[in-house]
């Protein structure tokens, strides 16, 4: 078990190279971050911009600077005061990616790490209880909908779930908070905040965050748990055909019993699969709902920074999900062969 | 002898086929909620063809008089926007662009998606390894993330915003159609085919395309609305069409911070991709009961 889940760190080792050179090329060439910078106030002039990207090192030859991303620069000399020449006594100030250092924000000047760790946990608290309640809701819908199959409440949940997976994130969003936020407070009713986490000069209390979390998260569910309701009804409905499951009424066993442990699990199968797909891309945030809410999470940073090419930030971002991928996809065959004796981690590839 | 076994199993093959796509379409006629999606699809797709027709104003013309004019109205029956322009008129617009998009981007992908994946599964080898591990790379990004780096680099705008999409869908058709193809692979008819002599092409293109088509059918057709829904969503988030042309996801963005004095504004576009989809999902969820043996 331990040799698999090594192996598989291994192989994802070169994946992960492949994919920081191939961003970071690509990052590098969607656009000049210095064209919204101001020097004292008003856009820099030709020289003062020569100097600007000289200081931040991005007269470098790409290779160089990717280099210098990764295993960063202070074992070099570097042109700190941007005159055009490398000053003979001032080492690079990055440690690079490796010894956990993403560079700094080209625009904040903070570290791209800590403007990520500041928006990270706000997507979390979106994310984590939306998914939650997404998959609960999924269970528990799919369930029942699979038990009554073809009675009114099955179909009254199935077009349901149908209507609502082909809705746009966008129209359920602006629905809600035109019922939930708008139409609440005309009628002088108690009412959901429209956007953000708190309002400003509110006390940053967890009932003011609550508060401001039920659109967003519940439109976010909504959706996701109508996506998955429906694999949840067709597999539990072809568990419940299964031999095995007449075997097991033919043993007498409780109905109870049979729907937890052979019904249940089985069905468990391929939302796990879907799940763990969809997973890694929660760190990524949800680029529309947040803008949408103006929910401070990843997904609007991402947007900030690549509308100002920051690419540090950028970079940290994107390869935190694609970590993110490796390891959830490894925890997904791992979640598989727990719940599937069948599957043979060995015997895997790739 | 040799073209003697040869020519019959090929013409059995045909007429297999034949019964195949005749039984499915039975089978999707009897389907009363992939008919809906069916009309209801061709019936958006006429409407916005027709829009030129059927608009009763310029999409893009400013009717200072008539500015925020409520719905149901005889002139304007779906109100206007800030600007009086008719809404109506934009949304009709706006379909030509939020389906013409969505449809291309998905054959894009879908030819994109069968090229890669015909020769991934069919030669396999360095070939497979090769185009398996891009595929890898390439859905190690969440989709909306890879879109907007895409439409960065390519720049906003309406072809681009196609092949950006096409680009990004492309990893899911090449799977589908690879592990469709290595169980085809096997099979007598491919066999058959070679030993006859055929050149690679013309097994894949020729003996295992028609084979595999199904599955890729439903995928397309499933994917259309997801497509839709995100060249909807690149607009929404500013990287879609450029404004001032009508387009359902662009209008949602410019009436986002105007749903206070004019709903109307976010509604209509928003219904309109939401009914298109809607459409689109219920024909491909009646095509793949249709068209899976399996279920019927």
């Amino acid at each position: 078990m331990l040799k698999y889940i090594a192996g598989r760190i291994i192989q994802a080792i070169p994946l992960l190279f492949i994919i920081s050179v191939i961003l970071f090329a690509i990052m590098n060439s969607i656009g000049d971050p210095l064209a919204i910078q101001l020097s004292q106030g008003r856009p820099p002039t030709g020289e003062e911009r020569l100097r600007m990207r000289r200081r931040m090192g991005l007269d470098q030859p790409i290779y160089l600077q990717y280099i210098y991303w990764m295993i960063g620069n202070d074992w070099t000399y570097i042109d700190a005061d941007g005159d055009g020449d490398t000053d003979e006594n001032i080492r690079g100030p990055r440690k690079g990616v490796l010894r956990a250092d993403l560079g700094r924000s080209l625009i904040t000047k903070q570290f791209a790490q800590v403007r990520i760790m500041e928006r990270l946990p706000n997507t979390l608290i979106l994310m984590i209880p939306m998914y939650i309640l997404a998959i609960t809701m999924a269970l528990v819908l799919g369930a029942i909908s699979a038990l009554r199959q073809y009675s009114a409440l099955d179909n009254l949940l199935t077009t349901a779930a149908f209507v609502f997976y082909s809705m746009p994130i966008f129209f359920i969003s602006l629905g809600m908070i035109f019922i939930f936020a708008i139409g609440l407070r005309n009628w002088g009713l108690p009412h959901t905040p429209i956007a953000g986490m708190f309002e400003p000069g509110e006390p940053k209390t967890l009932t003011n965050l609550i508060r401001h979390l039920i659109l967003p998260a519940s439109s976010l569910a909504i959706i996701y748990a109508a996506a998955y309701m429906r694999y949840v009804r067709s597999s539990i409905l072809e568990a419940m055909n299964a031999d095995y499951v007449r075997t097991a009424y033919a043993k007498g066993l409780a109905k109870r019993r049979i729907f937890a442990i052979h019904i249940l699990k089985n069905a468990a199968l391929p939302l796990v699969t879907i799940v763990g797909l969809d997973l890694p891309f929660v760190l990524g945030g949800a680029v529309i709902t947040e803008s949408i809410f103006a929910w401070p999470g990843m997904g609007l940073l991402f947007i900030e920074s690549l509308t100002r090419s920051d690419y540090p930030v950028l970079m940290g971002i994107l390869m935190l999900i694609a970590v993110a991928v490796v390891v959830l996809q490894l925890l997904t065959d791992l979640v598989y062969s727990l719940l599937d004796p069948r599957v043979a981690l060995m015997g895997q590839t790739g | 002898m040799a073209d003697k076994i040869g020519d019959r199993s090929a013409t059995k093959t045909r007429a297999h086929a034949d019964n195949f796509w005749v039984v499915s379409l039975r089978a999707l006629r009897r389907d009363a909620a992939a008919m809906i999606g069916l009309a209801g699809l061709l019936l958006i797709i006429l409407v916005t063809l027709l829009s030129p027709l059927l608009a009763p104003h310029d999409p893009l013309y400013q009717n200072y008089r008539a500015r925020y004019e409520p719905p149901g109205g005889a002139t304007y029956p779906f109100g206007t926007d800030d600007l009086g322009r008719d809404v109506l008129s934009r949304v009709l617009w706006g379909g030509r662009e939020s389906l013409g998009v969505a449809a291309l981007a998905i054959a894009i992908a879908m030819g994109g998606g069968v090229v890669v994946g015909l020769i991934s599964g069919y030669y396999g080898g360095w070939r497979d390894v090769l185009i398996q591990r891009v595929t890898e790379v390439w859905l190690a990004f969440p989709g909306i993330i890879f879109l907007i780096v895409l439409v960065s680099i390519l720049g906003t705008g309406l072809e681009k915003v196609m092949i950006a999409v096409g680009l990004t869908l492309i990893p899911g058709y090449g799977r589908l159609v690879r592990g469709a193809v290595l169980a085809a692979r096997a099979q007598d008819y491919v066999l058959a085919a070679r030993a006859l002599g055929a050149r690679d092409a013309r097994i894949m293109f020729h003996h295992i395309l028609p084979n595999i088509l199904p599955p890729v059918i439903v995928f397309a057709t499933l994917g259309l609305g997801s497509a839709i829904l995100i060249v909807g969503g690149l607009s929404f988030i500013g990287l879609g069409v450029n404004p001032p042309a009508p387009e359902w996801g662009a209008m949602l963005l410019y009436a986002r911070d105007k749903w206070r004095q004019a709903p109307w504004l976010s509604f209509y576009p928003g219904a309109a991709i939401f009914l298109t989809v809607l459409c689109v999902n219920l024909l491909g969820d009646g095509l793949r009961d249709a068209l899976d043996p399996k279920l019927r």
